[in-house]
């Protein structure tokens, strides 16, 4: 049985300078699973999902979001895209400038159109569901990481996206808040919500993942059931799953 | 090159912004604050020792020819409003401004700031750019007739003291014409617009890290600071070319 693919990138190449970066990368994800786009640093793992929300465009190539074509929209078209499909940045990405009760308002007002007392009442709702209520006042700035990501991922969720983009999630949190988030997008995954997670965390692989995507060297090395990834014959796939110092990678 | 199509390109996304009036009047305020109010005493204490060096420079080269100083007044308010007064708040504005708006934005470009405002449909020109650019054309002309008032009145004590010129002589506006104060205000405008969507199109293309802001604050600085000086030939030249 086919599965629906909630994004799709067709022989996409990138280059930044002289370095390309992508180079006729074709990957498709799955609609309302867990894909894991993994590789060693620098393979081009951001860059190829930023594709899908239009935060870079191809040299070549398409890029489809559940079978629109994103590549070639305009930046007020994406607008609509970006409210089904969100992105959630490695960095927290919150604007010093605002409490975190503002930074989650801010999206509900701007994709939404509400009020300011509205998308204020929303977003401190959103924040009470993930346990973020006493820090709402807070300016993000001074919060820790860990803090700081859920309530990027608040921000995220407040819209209620179909597809969830989440860049290296766990980097810089310590084990047990990682072992938390993971345990809430195994919830997010139980609502039927795709999830696209960029991530080097194995363990995080092993929890959650249904597919697995392996960038080496601008181009797609794997990609197939996370069973099959860590049972592969492939020698890159293989170093990266014991952390070998000596290969390909 | 880049880095004026940038500039040139957010000239136009701003205009457009500024045509449908998305103008968030309160960050312009906040903006002006910084730009303008907290540039006031740097600008004020510079343009006193321009007007008093000026004036003890022009009086110094008149005492050789003639010993004659009916006409130094004149000259140097004509200059101050015509020239002086503009290129200094211009130059000051894009070394203590314009270096400001770089490394702000492009730290938010390097983390991400920017790509997410984006995605929360936040249009980062309309929310950064545009309460900056109109700051900054008010910022720009306010130092500039501070910059004038000042340097005049430093430029007169020293021709009082230095040269025993008296004030209602030096306060001659003999060779002022209308068109020299619209030439000014002009040129304060035009300086104002520049430096911040430079400043902004260095920090927009900021990438690598600290470096690359430190990269940006360097580039926004020194090509304000020469855009400045280019445009104010450009427009005299210009001016004059109209007026003849």
């Amino acid at each position: 049985m086919s599965v629906e693919a909630a994004a799709r990138l067709f022989q996409v190449t990138k280059t930044f300078g002289d370095h390309r970066v992508l180079d006729r990368v074709s990957v498709s994800i799955p609609a309302r699973r867990c894909t894991f786009v993994v590789g060693p640093s620098g393979t081009g793992k951001s860059v190829t999902v930023r594709h899908i929300v239009g935060l870079l465009r191809p040299d070549s190539g398409e890029v489809y979001y559940r079978n629109v074509r994103v590549d070639n929209l305009a930046e007020d078209r994406l607008y609509e895209l970006r409210k089904r499909c969100v992105y959630v940045f490695q960095h927290p990405t919150l604007f010093d400038s605002m409490t975190v009760l503002e930074n989650v308002s801010l999206v509900l007002r701007h994709h939404r159109g509400l009020r300011r007392q509205e998308g204020d009442r929303l977003a401190g709702e959103q924040l009470e569901r993930l346990g973020l209520s006493a820090i709402a006042a807070s300016v993000p700035g001074h919060l820790p990481m860990g803090s700081q990501k859920m309530v990027s991922l608040a921000r995220a969720l407040a819209l209620s996206p179909e597809t969830l983009i989440l860049d290296e999630p766990t980097t810089g949190l310590d084990p047990y808040a990682a072992f938390e988030l993971d345990t809430l997008v195994g919830k997010l995954l139980d609502s039927g919500m795709t999830l696209i997670i960029i991530s080097h965390d194995l363990r995080s692989i092993r929890r959650l993942a249904h597919e697995v995507v392996f960038l080496l060297k601008g181009g797609v090395r794997f990609q197939g059931p996370s069973s099959e990834f860590f049972s592969s014959a492939d020698t890159a796939v293989r170093q990266f799953v014991a952390g070998a110092v000596d290969g390909e990678i | 090159m880049l880095l004026i199509a940038q500039a040139l390109r957010l000239l136009w996304l701003t205009a457009w912004a500024v045509l449908r009036l998305r103008l968030r009047l309160r960050e312009v305020l906040v903006q002006f604050h910084e730009a303008g109010v907290r540039s006031a005493l740097f600008v004020g204490i510079t343009m006193a020792f321009v007007g008093m060096v000026g004036v003890y420079q022009s009086a110094s080269q008149m005492a050789k020819v003639l010993p004659e100083f009916s006409a130094l007044g004149g000259a140097v308010i004509h200059s101050a409003v015509r020239e002086m007064g503009p290129i200094m708040a211009g130059l000051l504005l894009a070394t203590r401004v314009g270096t400001g708006m770089a490394a702000e934005i492009g730290s938010m470009s390097v983390t991400d700031q920017l790509d997410a405002m984006r995605l929360c449909s936040v249009d980062p020109v309309e929310h950064l750019v545009v309460p900056r650019f109109l700051s900054s054309m008010l910022a720009c002309l306010a130092l500039a007739v501070l910059g004038c008032v000042v340097g005049i009145a430093a430029g007169m004590a020293v021709a009082y003291t230095g040269f025993s010129v008296l004030p209602d002589t030096f306060l001659s506006l003999r060779f002022m014409r209308m068109s020299d104060v619209t030439m000014g205000v002009t040129k304060s405008l035009v300086f104002g617009a520049t430096i911040p969507l430079v400043a902004c199109a260095c920090g927009f293309e900021a990438t690598g890290g600290s470096e690359g802001v430190g990269r940006a604050t360097t580039r926004a600085v020194t090509l304000a600071s020469f855009l400045v000086i280019v445009q104010d030939a450009v427009i005299s030249l210009l001016w004059e070319m109209s007026t003849r």
